[in-house]
This record gives C-alpha cells, structure tokens and sequence, in this order.
C-alpha cells in the first residue's frame, strides 16, 4: 500500500489516478477519523458521495463545514435549530467539487452558525487543536482545520466572514484562503454576513489551495454576488520569480496586541521574501484600529436580518411549548440558538433598531468606506501585503469564553479583507515558545489570487514550514 | 442598556430569554457597546457609507423559467405540513 500520511492533492494526483488507490485512500482516511476524532471531535458525520468524473480534483478526499449544503446530507451549523435539515439541494461549490471528480468524505465541526473564533460555540462540543488538545483550533472553520492538520482529508472548505478560514488554518498549521469577495458562489451557503462571506480552501499547500480554487471559483447566475470576472490558471503562476515585486508592511498590524514569539516568526518570514529579491515598502493602512468594532456592527447586524428565517415554520426544530405563532417563535429560537448566536442576533438587531441605526449600522457603513479607501490606496502602491494572521498562537480552550471581547480581537488582523473584499491567505511560518503553530497572512488587491499565489509560493517553497506536522497520537 | 432595553430587542429578536440570560446579556452589551465608541472619534462627515465591498449596481437576469425544487421537496424538513401547506399554531384569535 502507499504511504499516503500527510500528502497533499497535488503529491498524490498520479497515484488517483488508480481506481484502488483512491479507495485505499478513502479507507486510510476513515481509519484514521475513527482512531483520532473521538478525541478531536472535528469531524461531525462520516459519508461518502462522489461522481466518478475525472478532473482537477480527481479522487481527492474532502470535508465540508457544516454550513455548506450536500445534498440529501444533514446540514445543521452546528445548532439545535438545524438538527435534521436535510439538504434539498448542493450548494455550487458542491456541484463544482464534483463535476471535478472530488470526493465527499464527510462534515467538519464549526462554530454555531460560524459565530465563534474558536470553535467551541458548536453544539456537538468543541473541537480541539491536534497540535495540544488543551487549545482550541481557532474558528469558526475550526472543524476543518484541525481535520487537515490531523491528516483526516486531503483538503477541506470552509467559509470565512471575518477570518474564520485563516484564522483557524493559522492555528492548526496548514494553509488557508480567503478568495475575493464574489470569486466564489456563495449558492447553498447557509448565509452568515452577506457582504462578507466567501467559501475558500483549507490545504496542507499552497499548490493545493490553487488547485482548489481553480475548481470552485467563478460567476455563478445563483448567486447574484459572485462576479463575471475570468478566473486565471492559477498553477501557471506558482514557481514564478517574484524579484522586484513590492511587498507593503502595514504597521498598523505590528503593534503592541502582536505576541513577541508570534512576530519573531513573522520577522523570519519576512526576511525570507527579502532573500526571494522582493522590495519591502513600507506602509500605512490608517482605519486597522477601527476593524473589530466596524465589523462587530455590521456582522452582527446581517446575520440578525439572516437568521430571521430559523423560526420552526419551514425546517429544523419547533418548540412543543408553544401554543400560539408567536410565543413558538420566541420558544423554538430559545431553545434552539446558542448563547453566542443569541448575542450576536440581538445586538445586530439592536444596531438595526429604530432609534439606533444611524449611530451603529450607518456609522459602521461609513467607517468601512475609510477602509476600503485604505486598501484601494495601498495596492496603487504595492502588489501584495505581509501581516501575521492571529495576534497570538492557539489559546487554550475555555479561555475567552467568558469575555466576548476578547474573543473578538482574535480577529483583529483577518477582518480587514472582509470589509475591504480583498483575497488573503494564512500560510505556515513557524511555531510559537509553546511550540504551537504560527501563520503569515498575504493580501493583494481585489480579484489578484494569483498574485497571492506566486507569492506565497514563493514563501512556502523556501520556508518549508508547511510541513510541519502535530504529533499525534 | 438596561434590563427593559434587552427585553425590548428580545422581543424584536423573537428569542425568550432567562432572567440569567438577561443579565448576563445586559453585561455583554454594556462592554460590547462601550468598544463601539471608538468609532465616534472618526469624522464621518464627508463620507458615504458603503454596504458592500464593491459598488454593485441591481444585477438583472433574463427572466427564463427554469426547473424547481417544488414544494413536495421543500415540505420534507417541515417540522409540521398539512398537504402540500407549512403548518403553523392558530394565528387568528378565536371570537368570545
């Protein structure tokens, strides 16, 4: 049999090409979850799907966060509220997997309804992280993250309204992407922030990453926010020189919330790009301070007006309380939301209010213009960004729990390109005195992937970071 | 924002809350909301507000009848249906 440990979709695409050696795949991959995952509860439901078409992707094991629909498959969001959904449908990025020859292994834990930095809203429990299982894997795609670390799939999809793909990735050691607002259709996306959320890759290399969004990506007519824009090869790119390119540090981001073994690491990693002949610019994004609280308004306040539509009427749980329509939906939305995804609905819904809107949403909308000014000043001057990813290593479960503020600032460097819309992506670049995995955030400007792909490329080739594994049991 | 002022959105939410709830949400907000100030430092004066990333203008479509799921499909999630209808609590009171 093959050694299949760790290996990435792109190390193993001749191997598929067997019809056996996919099958042993699937089976090293199922023993694996069965071994480990009573211990890391990352992995919700087991299954299989797959269409036998060959393409990018042939043969390559997924996992799905629980927030993106497969069809005929539960889809809960990790919440009560959702228990028993039966998907109708696929959601694109599904249909695209597919038609790609990808294989559907199962479903990921996340944060409730993605509202978590750390994975541990989920109403399955939290998932722990395979580096320590005293921490958490970060979120809120958390599931599928610590799924790529601990070697249970090829890749996975996750989705990301404030850095829940990065974040995470950074924590558990693997890459992550945050594709262009409107790269990827958001089609069977269970919604959590429209203006905000994207589906994107969680991959053990960038290579893979490339290679998954070359599959996903593009217009769909089902979503009316993915934009007609062409998708280039994006495997073409990687291996290119990236000398003279001009990379922006934005000091905003290396300030006195940083950890000291993080930006050490990030330090390194910067040097390695000076060695590749990039030019350092230094740079200013002036609204960075003003990220947390702007996206705290208006993340909340989208998925308020989203999860208007969990009320025990047309699917998931109905209260038995109630007697009348109004106390089962008061009853149904108690019993069935979290603590968190309470939180977050009432004060979206209280930013919304009459009386308060102008001083919160309306606000938040202006400041996030000041952002996107920022972002749109910056790449006049530069071809890509350098940042850290998360301000500090992975934190311990239970830590932030009691302090959503704290939590929330976990966020702090990954929010941006949310508001802005602007593609980024977390890639291995060390460990933190703890020995606990740390990530170095690339972003570039609107719809240019591809340059965040040569140059992060570019990175991991001379780094090799990305190989690092957890030592797991 | 007091204790009235969280029933108050409660009820706009439609989620019933515990006395517990309350309170601890009444903390949560109060630390939420006070991190909002900082917002109130920026002179917005001159700036519009932008509710999404890039500035879409209405995207149209051609209106073209395509297949759909239909409602024998849609109703198999329905906690509760009574023929091809989502069935709900009595809304219209009864007369006295």
């Amino acid at each position: 049999m093959s050694d299949f440990s760790f290996k990435t979709a792109t190390e193993l695409q001749s191997t598929l090409r067997d019809t056996k050696a996919a099958e042993a795949l699937d089976s090293y991959y199922k023993a694996r979850i069965e071994k480990l995952n009573p211990s890391l509860n990352a992995v919700l439901r087991t299954g299989h799907m797959a269409s036998g078409k060959k393409g990018k992707l042939s043969g390559v094991p997924f996992l799905i966060k629980d927030n993106i629909c497969v069809k005929g498959w539960e889809v809960t969001c990790a919440s009560r509220i959702l228990k028993g959904f039966i998907s109708p449908y696929h959601a694109t990025v599904i249909e695209k997997l597919l038609e790609e020859g990808a294989v559907l292994l199962g479903q990921a834990n996340m944060d409730e309804f993605a509202f978590g930095s750390s994975c541990e809203t989920s109403c399955y429990g939290p998932t722990k992280n395979p580096w320590n299982n005293a921490h958490t894997p970060g979120g809120s795609s958390g599931g599928s993250a610590a799924a790529v670390s601990a070697d249970f799939c090829t890749m996975a999809l996750g989705s990301d309204t404030g850095g829940s793909i990065r974040q995470p990735a950074s924590l558990c050691g693997i890459v992550g992407l945050k594709p262009t607002y409107g790269r990827v259709s958001r089609f069977g996306l269970v919604a959590f922030g429209s203006s905000l959320d994207q589906i994107g890759p969680l991959s053990r290399s960038v290579k893979d990453a490339a290679l998954c969004l070359g599959a996903i990506a593009g217009f769909d007519p089902k979503d009316s926010t993915s934009l007609d824009v062409k998708v280039p090869d994006y495997m073409a790119v990687l291996g290119e020189s990236v000398k003279g390119m001009r990379v922006g540090i934005p000091k905003e981001y290396f300030d006195d919330s940083l950890a000291p073994d993080v930006k050490s690491q990030i330090d390194e990693a910067i040097q390695i790009l000076v060695k590749e002949g990039v030019e350092l610019v230094s740079v200013s994004l002036p609204h960075t301070r003003y990220a947390v609280p702007t996206y705290y308004v208006i993340a909340p306040s989208e998925a308020s007006s989203n999860l208007a539509r969990f009320d025990g009427v047309k699917y998931g749980l109905r209260s038995q309380k109630a007697s009348d329509m109004i106390s089962m939906y008061n009853s149904t939305r108690e019993e069935g939301l979290g603590r968190e995804a309470k939180r977050r609905i009432l004060l979206g819904t209280y930013a919304l209010s009459s009386g308060y809107y102008d001083e919160y949403y309306l606000k938040a909308m202006r400041v996030r213009s000041k952002m996107v000014e920022d972002f749109d000043a910056v790449f006049k001057k530069v071809d890509c960004l350098v940042t850290p990813t998360s301000p500090t290593g992975a934190f311990k479960l239970g830590e932030k729990m009691n302090d959503p503020w704290a939590m929330y600032l976990s966020d702090m460097y990954t929010i941006s390109a949310n508001l802005s819309g602007v593609p980024a992506i977390s890639v291995p670049c060390g460990l933190t005195a703890d020995g606990l995995p740390v990530g170095v955030q690339f972003m570039a400007k609107a719809f240019d992937e591809a340059s965040l792909f040569k140059m992060s490329y570019a990175f991991e080739s001379k780094s090799k970071k990305s190989s690092l594994r957890p030592k797991l049991a | 924002m007091d204790e009235a002022e969280v029933k108050r959105i409660a009820h706009l939410a439609r989620i019933a809350l515990s006395d517990e709830e309350i309170q601890g949400l009444k903390k949560d907000f109060a630390d939420i909301l006070g991190h909002f100030r900082t917002l109130d430092k920026l002179d917005l004066s001159k700036t519009p507000p932008v509710s999404h990333p890039f500035r879409l203008k209405n995207v149209f479509r051609e209106d073209i009848i395509k297949d759909s799921l239909g409602s024998e499909r849609l109703l198999e999630n329905a906690p509760a249906k009574n023929r091809s209808m989502f069935q709900v609590p009595q809304v219209i009171e009864n007369k006295s």
